[in-house]
C-alpha cells in the first residue's frame, strides 16, 4: 500500500506538476493566520479549439495536410471550428508579501502577464480545400493579437464572522508591448462576374520599439524602421480588480467564487493602420488579340495587384488610443473535507475564461484531494470544459518555512512525439511557484 | 526502488505522444486547392473590329484592294463622276429671253457602275448587301433652282436594256438651295436584289429664275452641275468556303505542375459583325519533344476540347450575344503546359439580319471571361 501510494505520487510528478496553494481568490488569505512572501510563481495556459490532427493526418509512412488529395473534404473540414483559434497566456508574479493587519489580509504584488493568440476562421480553408462555390464568406474573425503588462496590485481580505470573508484586489497596469490586427469587415464574395473584397481592418502596434516607416504613398512600410527601440517603456496604462468571497456554512464545507481581471489597458499604439475600401476583380478589360502573351498578361495582372494592395496595405493612420479588456477569468469552488478524515476533501470547481479575441472558455470539475497540514497536499480532478475531457494534478510540499507547489492541467488526445504541440483541442495550464511563510 | 519508480512514469510520460503522428518522418508538402471548383474572372476581350479578323486570315490587304472604308466605316465600292456641268454664262447666252424664268434640258447622260473585281470577292462570298445611289446639284446662283428627270439603274452597264432595268424613278421640281454644290436631288436606297451595273439619266431639265447672270456672283463664271455617287455596301451573302485558323501564340500557361484535369472558359460573346462564327475545332499548342531532341510545338493529342456553338450575326449598333462554354478535358492524366491555342472558325453567312453591311467599327467582344477549374489544382511544397 505505501509502495503503491509513493508510485502514484512520482508518477503524478513525473507527469508534470504538483499543486499549491493558488492566488485566484483574494479572499482566501482572511483566514491566514501569519503572513507570507511568494518568491515567484509562473503560470502558463495554453488553449486551442483545435489541435494538430485537425490538420495532419497519417498516411502510410509519412503525414499529410489536410489539403492533401486523398483526405476528403468533409473530413477535413469536419473537424475543423467555425473559428479556430489559439491562445496563449503566461502570467508570472514576481514577487507577492501578504501580512496579517488589525482586522483582514493585505497583500501586494508585483507581476507581469503576456496574451496572445491567433485565430482563423474555417471559411479560409473551405475555400482552399473545395474553391469557391459558396459565397459571401465573412472572414473578419482573423485576427491575431499580442500583449504584455505589468501588475502591481494592492489586496485586502476581510474575514467576516468565522465563517465569510470577503477580499478584493486592485491592480495597476502598465502595458508594455502590444500588437493587434483586427477587422471590422472581412468579406468575400465570388460570383460568376467578380471577385469583391470588402476590408475595414485595423493594425496597431506600440511604439515603444522602433518607428514604422511609411513608403510616398502613407502606407506602412514594413521595412523601413527609424527610432532607438525603448522595449519596457510603459505604452498603456490600465486598472484591473479582482474580487472573491469565502463562505464556510459549517466544518469542513467551503465554497468560494471569484472574478480577476475585470478591467482593461488603454493603449497608445504609436504605429498605427488602417486598410478599408472594396476592391473589385473582374478580370483584365479590353485585351486585344496582341495581348494575349503571358508577358503581357502578367503586366496586367500586376497592375491590378497593385489596385488591391491599395485596399489591403494598411494606410498610416496618427497614433491613436484603445481601451483593450484584460482576459477575465471566473471561477467558483466547492469543497468538502470527510468527516471521518478530514484530510481528504471532494472538490468541485468552475471556470470561465472570457477575452474578446478568442472563443469564450469554461469547464467544470470534480476531484479529491489530500491534505496534510504543513506537511504536503495533493489534488486530482477530471470534469469536460469547452474542448472536451480535462484532468489535473495539482501538489505542494513544504519544507523548514518553504512551499513548492505546481500544477498541471490538460486534456486527453495527446501530443506530437518530441513536440508539446496537441492533437486535439486543449486546455493546459502549468503552474509552479515558492512561497516563503512567515511562522 | 528508483528504478522501479522511473519505468513505472515513463509509460505514463510516453502515452501521451501519438506516433502516428511523428513529424520527424515527414510532412508531405503537396496539397490539392480548391477541389469540387474554382471560379476566377478573367475579363474581357476586345473589341475585336473585322480588320483584326481579317489581318489575322491574311485577308486584309487583299480586301483593301477592292473596297475602301466610308466615313461610317462602312466597307464599300464606290464609283462618282459628274453628269452634267454647264457654266452660267453658256446657260444664260442659250435662254430665248434671259430676263424671263426658264426651263433647261440636261442632255441624257449614261454610265458604267460595274466593278471588275468584285466577281473576286463573289467566289468568297461577299457581294453588294446594299446600294446607295444619290443624285447631288450645284446651285451657284442666289436665288433657289429645282431639277426634274428620270433615273434608271440597270444590270447592264450601259443601263439602257429594258430587261436588265432594276429601278426606275422619275423626280420633278427637286429643290437646289442657293449657292451650295451639294443638294441631294434624289437618293435611292437598294437592298437586296441584282447589281447595279449602269444607269441612265433622262429627260433632265433645270428650272431656273429670270436674269441668271445677274444672280451669279461670279458673273457668270458659276457652274450648274449634276453629280452622282453609287455607292456599293458589301457583306457575306454566303458562307465562306474555308475555315480560318486563328492562333493565340505565346499563352504560356503553366498548367501541366497544377495536375489539372478539367478547365472551363466561359464568355458572352458580343457580335455586331453581320457574320456568323462557327467554332469547328480548337487545338491545344504544346511543347513536344522530337527524335533529334528538338521540341516542336504541337496540338495535343491528348487533350479534348468541347468547342462551343455558332456565334450569331450582329449589325452595328445591335450587337446579338451568344454564351459561349468551352471545355478543356485532358483524356487520360492531367493537362500539360499549354504553349498556344489554334482556332479554327468558320466565316457563316448572317441570317435574321437586316442589315448586313460590314463595316470596320463593328466589333466582337467576348465579354465576362471566366475560368472554371474543376477538380482541384495540385501544388508541391505550399
Amino acid at each position: 500500500m505505501k509502495k503503491s501510494f509513493l508510485l502514484l505520487i512520482a508518477a503524478l510528478f513525473f507527469g508534470g506538476a504538483a499543486w499549491a496553494q493558488d492566488i485566484d481568490n483574494p479572499a482566501d488569505n482572511a483566514f491566514l493566520d501569519n503572513g507570507f512572501v511568494r518568491i515567484g510563481e509562473y503560470r502558463s495556459n495554453s488553449r486551442n479549439n483545435v489541435g494538430a490532427a485537425a490538420f495532419l493526418f497519417p498516411s502510410g509512412e509519412k503525414l499529410v495536410t489536410g489539403l492533401h488529395s486523398s483526405i476528403p473534404a468533409d473530413v477535413f473540414l469536419g473537424g475543423l471550428r467555425g473559428v479556430n483559434s489559439m491562445f496563449g497566456q503566461i502570467n508570472y508574479n514576481l514577487v507577492s508579501y501578504g501580512w496579517k493587519g488589525s482586522y483582514g489580509f493585505h497583500t501586494v504584488e508585483l507581476g507581469a502577464k503576456a496574451n496572445y493568440g491567433v485565430s482563423v476562421p474555417k471559411e479560409i480553408f473551405t475555400i482552399l480545400k473545395k474553391g469557391t462555390a459558396q459565397t459571401p464568406y465573412d472572414l473578419s474573425n482573423l485576427r491575431a493579437f499580442g500583449n504584455a503588462y505589468a501588475e502591481i496590485a494592492y489586496g485586502y481580505s476581510l474575514p467576516i464572522g468565522d465563517k465569510f470573508s470577503l477580499g478584493a484586489r486592485v491592480k495597476l497596469l502598465a502595458g508594455l508591448h502590444s500588437v493587434e490586427i483586427v477587422s471590422r469587415r472581412f468579406e468575400l464574395t465570388t460570383t460568376v462576374d467578380q471577385y469583391k473584397l470588402a476590408l475595414d481592418a485595423d493594425i496597431d502596434l506600440t511604439n515603444r520599439s522602433k518607428k514604422i516607416g511609411t513608403d510616398d504613398y502613407n502606407y506602412l512600410d514594413f521595412t523601413s524602421f527609424s527610432g532607438k527601440g525603448k522595449l519596457g517603456v510603459p505604452t498603456g496604462a490600465g486598472l484591473a480588480v479582482d474580487l472573491g468571497l469565502v463562505w464556510k456554512p459549517f466544518r469542513g464545507f467551503t465554497l468560494s467564487a471569484a472574478v480577476q481581471d475585470l478591467g482593461g489597458i488603454l493603449w497608445y499604439y504609436g504605429n498605427a493602420g488602417t486598410s478599408t475600401g472594396e476592391y473589385v476583380f473582374d478580370g483584365l478589360h479590353g485585351l486585344t488579340m496582341e495581348e494575349l502573351s503571358q508577358d503581357k498578361i502578367v503586366s496586367r495582372i500586376k497592375e491590378l495587384g497593385d489596385e488591391a494592395l491599395k485596399v489591403i496595405k494598411p494606410q498610416a493612420v496618427d497614433g491613436r488610443c484603445k481601451f483593450k479588456a484584460v482576459p477575465l477569468t471566473a471561477n467558483a469552488r466547492a469543497s468538502y473535507a470527510m468527516p471521518f478524515w478530514e484530510n481528504l476533501s471532494i472538490d468541485a470547481s468552475g471556470l470561465y475564461t472570457g477575452y474578446k479575441y478568442c472563443a469564450p472558455y469554461w469547464e467544470a470539475r470534480g476531484g479529491l484531494s489530500l491534505d496534510f497540514p504543513s506537511v504536503a497536499h495533493l489534488g486530482l480532478s477530471a470534469g469536460s470544459g469547452a474542448y472536451g475531457f480535462v484532468y489535473g494534478v495539482n501538489g505542494s510540499v513544504e519544507f523548514l518555512s518553504f512551499r513548492l507547489y505546481a500544477a498541471f492541467e490538460n486534456g486527453i488526445g495527446g501530443v506530437i512525439p518530441y513536440e508539446s504541440t496537441p492533437l486535439k483541442a486543449n486546455n493546459k495550464t502549468i503552474l509552479i511557484g515558492l512561497v516563503y511563510l512567515i511562522r | 526502488m528508483k528504478k522501479g519508480l522511473i519505468l513505472f512514469a515513463l509509460p505514463l510520460l510516453w502515452s501521451c505522444a501519438n506516433l502516428d503522428y511523428d513529424t520527424s518522418r515527414g510532412i508531405d508538402k503537396e496539397v490539392t486547392l480548391f477541389s469540387d471548383e474554382v471560379s476566377l474572372p478573367i475579363g474581357d476581350i476586345g473589341p475585336i473590329t473585322p480588320k483584326n479578323l481579317l489581318d489575322g486570315a491574311g485577308f486584309g490587304d487583299q480586301l483593301k484592294s477592292f473596297v475602301q472604308e466610308d466615313a461610317d466605316g462602312y466597307l464599300v465600292m464606290e464609283r462618282k463622276a459628274s453628269a452634267y456641268s454647264n457654266p452660267c454664262m453658256l446657260v444664260s447666252m442659250n435662254l430665248p429671253d434671259p430676263s424671263k424664268p426658264a426651263s433647261v434640258a440636261i442632255n441624257d447622260y449614261s454610265a458604267n457602275l460595274e466593278f471588275t473585281n468584285l466577281s473576286i470577292l463573289e467566289g468568297l462570298g461577299i457581294a453588294p448587301v446594299r446600294q446607295d445611289f444619290v443624285l447631288t446639284a450645284g446651285n451657284p446662283l442666289t436665288e433657289e433652282i429645282s431639277f426634274s428627270g428620270k433615273l434608271t439603274l440597270s444590270a447592264k452597264p450601259d443601263g439602257s436594256t429594258p430587261g436588265e432595268t432594276i429601278l426606275s424613278k422619275e423626280f420633278a421640281q427637286a429643290k437646289a438651295a442657293a449657292e451650295n454644290k451639294d443638294n441631294e436631288v434624289l437618293r435611292v436606297e437598294l437592298t437586296g436584289g441584282k447589281t447595279a451595273c449602269g444607269f441612265k439619266l433622262e429627260n433632265a431639265t433645270m428650272q431656273v429664275p429670270a436674269s441668271v447672270l445677274e444672280k451669279d456672283p461670279l458673273q457668270g463664271w458659276g457652274f450648274f452641275t449634276l453629280d452622282y455617287c453609287y455607292k456599293a455596301f458589301i457583306g457575306l451573302e454566303k458562307d465562306i468556303p474555308v475555315t480560318v485558323p486563328i492562333s493565340i501564340n505565346d499563352l504560356n500557361l503553366p498548367l501541366g505542375q497544377f495536375q489539372v484535369k478539367e478547365a472551363k472558359i466561359c464568355t458572352e460573346v458580343s457580335n455586331e459583325i453581320p457574320i456568323s462564327i462557327g467554332i469547328d475545332q480548337v487545338a491545344v499548342m504544346i511543347e513536344q519533344a522530337g527524335e533529334d531532341g528538338k521540341s516542336t510545338i504541337v496540338p495535343s493529342e491528348d487533350i479534348s476540347i468541347t468547342p462551343g456553338l455558332v456565334v450569331s450575326a450582329g449589325s452595328s449598333g445591335n450587337p446579338t450575344v451568344t454564351p459561349l462554354e468551352i471545355v478543356i478535358k485532358a483524356n487520360e492524366g492531367i493537362i500539360p503546359d499549354i504553349r498556344g491555342l489554334r482556332i479554327y472558325l468558320r466565316i457563316l453567312a448572317p441570317a435574321g439580319v437586316d442589315d448586313k453591311r460590314l463595316g470596320m467599327k463593328q466589333s466582337v467582344s467576348f465579354n465576362k471571361l471566366r475560368a472554371t477549374v474543376s477538380g482541384g489544382i495540385t501544388v508541391q511544397g505550399l
